[in-house]
């Protein structure tokens, strides 16, 4: 199925226009030489960066529903296993991209400031790279088993609400209560119950889409 | 229709049933090296039939076979031999030309960048344009260029030639018909221009409100078939096993002759046109037919 993957990613990257690959440096120089402090590490790492992150699935549903796209794949040598796999790997594939972009800040951040430990820049990191993973997979779940106004405002919802969680974590008391979970002394609870989550996540998103997409039938 | 040793895709029994709509216990078979047209009104169920024959929709009860394999077992591999060409189904809009060519050799074992090429040229196909600044009959040919670089063995075509102009539509009847010469390849192509159906089709299919209601060979309607414009008083003392089906007009009838030589045979001055598959699609659906053939 590297035909369908390579497809995706190729399309994703092909409809981005040049503006937003602008956009996308903009908020990188932003928050690594303008808001050069703790708070713009988090937001690159854990907010902005995941929400990138897991935009395939809204653009591949916009193209699969406007423009038969997904009718085109049915045509190809692919079950509609494959074609949900596919779909899958193509989504979290894009994320190598923003890793190493998230890594890259990481290491420029750093020589930048040099007040944040590596330890913490590593937690940041994991913690983004999680959020995202959650958020593709709601993505790519709604996308499979809703229509496209549906999954567009799902995708809607899951780029406003971190934003809308980390302003509310920020601007509160709810800082001080929550930082410890990830730096305190036994994080590894919170960290383990994360990563089981995204693995739950991935596993549940997965098999109920490839249930519901080979009960569905393409219409001509 | 004559059964050959080697069908390449066998319809058995085909049954779905929709709210409004109902495709009915539809059997056919196609022979390798066959062109097979496949007519009938717009909801006559044309395009439900080549869904189910592609998997596209799950069917009610029925089997479908193509190659000797059952669809829903070895549809990778089915897939692998088959070239469609859909109305209105053009590729990625932000895509290039070349692009298919790099996602479709990861896609088909047998996929021909060289052959792809030589279609884009021959099409006058810009590789290093994107899809959507393509005209409409730009997309089609591409999609043929598409459905006949991985080397298909059977290429199946719903409305595929509608919105080419004559020229192209000409070259892409030649293609279809030297895709079928070495016999081993078959075509199924459901179209409204019934003049290219007429061109290069062996055998016609005709569908109507969701059953098929005759196949014929091409040979068979042009030898047999015919359509004769006479009064009503002729009309009158014609035998109806002399005919299938008629259509009254106010000063004259129009009727479909099954056996035109035997016809002829009687009344020597008779004028007995050929019947297009336009002619025998019309008197099935608008006609009063009075007998099965």
């Amino acid at each position: 199925m590297s035909g369908l993957v390579y497809r995706d990613l190729l399309t994703y990257y092909r409809k981005n226009t040049k503006v937003t690959y602008i956009l996308e440096v903009v908020y990188f120089l932003f928050f690594l030489l303008v808001l050069r402090n703790i708070y713009g590490a988090i937001t690159f790492l854990v907010i902005a960066a995941p929400i990138s992150m897991s935009g395939l699935p809204a653009t591949m549903k916009d193209l699969d529903s406007n423009y038969k796209g997904m009718i085109s794949a049915r045509l190809m040598p692919y079950t509609q296993r494959d074609i949900v796999t596919s779909r899958f790997k193509a989504a979290f594939s894009c994320h190598l991209l923003y890793l190493a972009e998230m890594l890259i800040f990481c290491i420029l951040h750093h020589a930048i400031t040099g007040d944040i430990s590596w330890k913490t820049y590593f937690l940041l990191f994991l913690g983004g790279w999680l959020s995202a993973i959650f958020i593709t997979c709601v993505n790519l779940l709604s996308s499979f088993i809703t229509g496209m106004n549906a999954a567009a405002i799902i995708y809607l919802i899951t780029t406003v609400l971190p934003v809308a969680l980390f302003l509310l974590i920020m601007l509160t008391d709810l800082y001080e209560i929550i930082m410890p979970l990830f730096t305190g002394n036994h994080p590894y609870i919170f960290w383990i119950f994360a990563v089981l989550l995204d693995v739950i996540m991935v596993a549940v998103s997965y098999l109920i889409s490839v249930n519901r997409f080979t009960k569905q039938s393409a219409k001509l | 229709m004559e059964y050959f040793t080697e069908n390449i895709l066998s319809v058995s029994h085909l049954t779905k049933t929709y709210k409004d709509f109902k495709l009915d216990d539809v059997s056919f078979t196609i022979p390798r090296g066959m062109i097979v047209g496949l007519i009938g009104e717009n909801g006559a169920g044309k395009s439900t039939t080549i869904s189910a024959v592609l998997n596209m929709l799950s069917i009610d009860s029925g089997d479908i076979s193509v190659f000797d394999m059952d669809f829903r077992k070895h549809e990778r591999e089915i897939k692998q031999k088959i070239g469609a060409v859909l109305d209105e189904l053009h590729q990625i809009p932000h895509l290039y030309c070349s692009d298919i060519d790099k996602i479709m050799k990861r896609s088909y074992m047998h996929w021909d960048s060289h052959l792809f090429r030589e279609y884009l040229d021959r099409f006058h196909l810009p590789a290093d344009k994107k899809v959507r600044e393509l005209s409409k009959g730009m997309n089609v040919k591409l999609n043929f260029a598409i459905a006949l670089s991985h080397n298909p063995e059977f290429l199946i075509l719903d409305e595929a030639t509608s919105g080419l102009d004559p020229v192209i539509r000409d070259e892409i009847l030649e293609l279809l018909q030297d895709f079928v010469l070495d016999e081993k390849h078959s075509v199924l192509i459901s179209s409204h221009i019934t003049s290219d159906l007429d061109k290069i089709a062996d055998y016609i299919i005709f569908m109507h409100e969701g059953r098929i209601r005759f196949i014929k060979s091409k040979e068979e309607i042009d030898t047999h078939y015919g359509v004769l414009n006479c009064r009503n008083d002729f009309f009158e003392a014609l035998s109806p096993d002399d005919y299938l089906a008629y259509i009254k007009g106010d000063y004259s009838v129009q009727v479909l002759i099954r056996n035109k030589q035997a016809l002829l045979a009687h009344f020597q001055d008779l004028v007995i046109e050929r019947a297009t598959v336009e002619d025998i699609m019309l008197f099935y659906i608008k006609g009063v037919i009075t007998c099965q053939d």
